[in-house]
């Protein structure tokens, strides 16, 4: 298991838009993914679970992956959060 | 503001007869000004598809959430679609869609309530049974139904969803 910490950087937070990119990458992540933001577990795989969670611009979250390409996914998601999730 | 507070049954269309995506978002603008959310139906479908070239609004399990983000907008507002059939459109997981939510958003950038409401429609279709309701549906009061329930087993529905995969970290 692998974690790492990321700000969420979207105006909006992880509106529908960021989070439907973010659902079309982790799907395609082999490992088991959970973003956390000390409050609430989203699944980024399900992009129900991503919009009703509300993330918001500024958020801390942790992504953890577990499982097998851990360390690739970790990076993945973490990159695409980093770089906006297409909306910057 | 939840879904519940904002559903009306005059935009809202259990047996829309549309062969296509088009005429779907075209049929639920239409309705959407006849009950006064829009003043403009074309100004509106054109920044409906605006916002569908800028990603993907099938959202999965034969689902859409279309939104226009519109001076034309009046007041926010969610038409409601369901087909007897399935029509393509862009989604998540490549399936074709029977049923749409399409949102009326006025365009004030300040005005983030149209994200809380799609957040909380999400959360509402993310809980088990709600989908499986709302394909079974014949009336407005089913819709409501199927939505319906207080937002704690919300809460307690998103821990289900992620649930699944058992992760405890220090």
């Amino acid at each position: 298991m692998v974690s790492e910490s990321v700000i969420v950087k979207n105006p909006s937070g992880l509106h529908m838009r960021p989070a439907s990119l973010m659902t079309q990458i982790a799907t395609k992540c082999k490992s088991n993914i959970i973003i956390t933001d000390g409050q609430k577990n989203v699944n980024p795989k399900s992009i129900l679970s991503l919009m009703s969670a509300g993330i918001k611009c500024g958020a801390e979250v942790r992504v953890v992956c577990e499982g097998e390409g851990e360390e690739k996914d970790l990076r993945t998601i973490i990159e695409a959060i980093e770089s906006g999730l297409g909306e910057l | 503001m939840s879904v519940l507070d904002v559903l009306d049954r005059r935009v809202v269309d259990l047996n829309m007869k549309v062969k296509v995506k088009d005429e779907a978002i075209r049929h639920l603008s239409c309705l959407l000004k006849e009950a006064g959310y829009i003043e403009d139906v074309e100004e509106f479908v054109k920044d409906i598809y605006e916002r569908e070239n800028e990603g993907i609004t099938g959202i999965g399990e034969h689902i859409a959430i279309p939104h226009g983000k519109s001076e034309s907008v009046r007041n926010i507002g969610i038409a409601v679609g369901k087909l007897d059939h399935m029509i393509e459109w862009e989604s998540l997981d490549n399936k074709p869609v029977d049923l749409i939510f399409l949102f009326a958003v006025s365009k004030n950038q300040y005005d983030s309530s149209h994200l809380k409401l799609l957040g909380d429609l999400a959360g509402r279709l993310g809980r088990n049974n709600t989908i499986k309701k709302l394909r079974e549906m014949n009336d407005f009061e089913d819709l409501l139904e199927a939505f319906g329930e207080d937002t704690q087993s919300i809460v307690e529905d998103m821990e289900i969803l992620s649930d699944e995969i058992e992760i405890r970290y220090e």
